[in-house]
């Protein structure tokens, strides 16, 4: 059991710079501020809201204005969960089948939140404790994922997009592989360039510009996991020269798409 | 997280006596209740309530139980769940390799942590994520008992017994005999030894009188028989008792059931 995992706790407000990553991520909402993007849906965060997201997927946590929301963050690889999942336990395909939103009642969020407490705090080196903290993690992750599984045929917590928003997602979607600007989106989509921008913005945290990057960056990491050359797969996804791919993609993930391709990953942060 | 291991809770009546055997897998043994001898490389310790005992691979070891009444958990894993644990920091494999056994008598508090977490690898349902829990149970459980080798490994934990090499050739002998009428007199002469010292050091060992240990160990053997579906009348005689009713009536009184009963029950 010679797993990684990462929690941070942030309490400060914080828009980090928009990523994707490999690992999956746990958020663990601790208040009723802020707004999480995920999927084409922005969820306004409530205490115990949990989200479980799959690799690569595209997120934000964003607020406006200067409210702290206070939050659990959970990194970990995918190998974690092959490695604790059984025949009868599939933690692997559950959590990295969709992005799962739910709400998780009281009981079962005070248990999470003693295991999480316990582990940040617990810092011990001795022999032995690695394994006890893994234990505890492995034991957070049954318990979400129990949760999730006795709640499966139930309702998840699904949002109406405000406004136009789905329909500029829809547009991005359709036309990632070619050039686009605010001005054809505005143009195809008969909205001004100015309510465009503000709607999109308000809905996901991100702006139009920054969310077709990330998404173009995104389908590029299931085309280069395919085998498909680095030149090819930038011209695949709209990028309009190879140069700009290598620079942005390197930006996002942390490392340069060949270098991606051979499964080095580099070290991604928050 | 695919550990193998198995834990019983005593189901197994013929386990509670048994000749001096050893394991290629790693054995833990807790006490429930009191009653009997466990003798680990020739040293005898009671078999008690709170009773712990770890036993390192090809240990050998005899339990001399109170087949009636003793009650215990034991769960046995394999060196491979070790090395799957194992960490760099955390290396399972060498602190197991590095002992033979442990016995220990847990205080009350000891006692109900580890039978709690013993339980959780136990409890048998089909829902999603409890062989998980059991897996996750047993790796809480292998970690308390490090923590329990590694403080415990300077010294011998209890005094050991030498009067067991004395008594293993007739433990031998009523193993191979116990078919046959076996007689105080008949043991004394055979090893040298008076009645008298006989019984008293046989009883310091194991708890038991020559008799009651002759007796536990031929119900112990019928269970066996009657597990592989020999009857009745036949498993009496062979394992030495002289009338049918003897039997039906001593093997009820040991195990709780007509040994009818019981080979339908197993």
């Amino acid at each position: 059991m010679g797993t990684h995992f990462e929690i941070l706790k942030y309490a400060q407000d914080r828009n980090p710079n928009s990523h994707i990553h490999e690992e999956l991520e746990i958020l663990i909402s601790l208040n009723n501020e802020g707004k999480f993007f995920v999927r084409e849906h922005g969820y306004p965060l409530r205490f115990g809201m949990v989200f479980v997201l799959p690799p690569f997927e595209i997120h934000r946590c964003f607020c406006n204005g200067n409210q702290n929301y206070d939050r659990y963050i959970l990194h970990f690889p995918r190998e974690l969960l092959r490695e604790m999942s059984t025949k009868r336990t599939d933690l692997l395909e559950l959590f990295t089948a969709a992005p799962l939103v739910y709400q998780v009642p009281d009981d079962i969020l005070a248990k999470l939140l003693k295991t999480l407490s316990a582990l940040v705090k617990d810092t011990g080196d001795g022999f032995g404790d690695d394994i006890a903290r893994n234990l505890q993690f492995e034991d957070l992750l049954l318990t979400i994922a129990k949760f999730f599984k006795s709640v499966e045929r139930g309702p998840q917590l699904v949002l109406e997009n405000e406004g136009r928003v789905g329909e500029i997602l829809n547009y991005i979607h359709a036309n990632y592989e070619h050039e686009i600007t605010l001005d054809t989106i505005a143009k195809d989509l008969f909205i001004s360039r100015s309510q465009l921008s503000q709607v999109f913005k308000n809905a996901t945290g991100f702006s139009v510009g920054d969310y077709i990057i990330m998404y173009r960056i995104k389908r590029a990491c299931s085309l280069l996991q395919s085998g498909m050359q680095v030149q090819d797969v930038s011209a695949a996804v709209g990028f309009q020269t190879t140069a700009n791919f290598i620079r942005i993609f390197k930006k996002k993930i942390g490392c340069p798409p060949g270098k991606f391709a051979q499964g080095l990953q580099g070290k991604d942060s928050i | 997280m695919n550990l193998l291991y198995r834990v019983q809770k005593d189901c197994c009546h013929y386990e509670d006596i048994s000749e001096p055997h050893y394991h290629d897998e790693y054995e833990v043994l807790l006490g429930l209740t009191d009653g009997g001898t466990f003798i680990i490389n020739g040293h005898s310790y009671p078999l008690c309530h709170g009773m712990l005992f770890v036993l390192g691979q090809g240990v050998i070891h005899q339990c001399v139980a109170n087949i009636s009444s003793y009650e215990k958990y034991i769960l046995h894993f394999p060196l491979e769940t070790l090395t799957e644990l194992s960490s760099a920091k955390t290396d399972l494999q060498t602190l197991f390799a590095n002992f033979d056994y442990l016995s220990l008598l847990l205080n009350e508090e000891q006692f109900i942590s580890f039978r709690s977490v013993i339980e959780r690898c136990l409890t048998s349902t089909d829902s999603f994520g409890s062989d998980l829990e059991h897996s996750m149970a047993l790796v809480e459980l292998i970690l308390c008992i490090s923590e329990l080798l590694r403080s415990d490994i300077s010294g011998e934990s209890s005094a050991p017994t030498r009067d067991y090499e004395k008594m293993r050739p007739i433990f031998d002998y009523i193993h191979e005999h116990y078919a046959e009428d076996i007689r105080l007199e008949q043991l004394s002469r055979r090893f040298f030894i008076s009645k008298y010292h006989l019984c008293r050091q046989f009883k310091a060992l194991t708890g038991f009188t020559v008799g009651a240990y002759v007796t536990n160990y031929r119900i112990r053997q019928a269970c066996i028989l009657l597990r592989k579906g020999i009857s009745v009348q036949e498993t009496g005689e062979i394992v030495g008792f002289n009338s049918n009713s003897h039997f039906v009536r001593t093997f009820g009184k040991i195990i709780g059931m007509s040994p009818g009963k019981y080979a339908k029950v197993y």
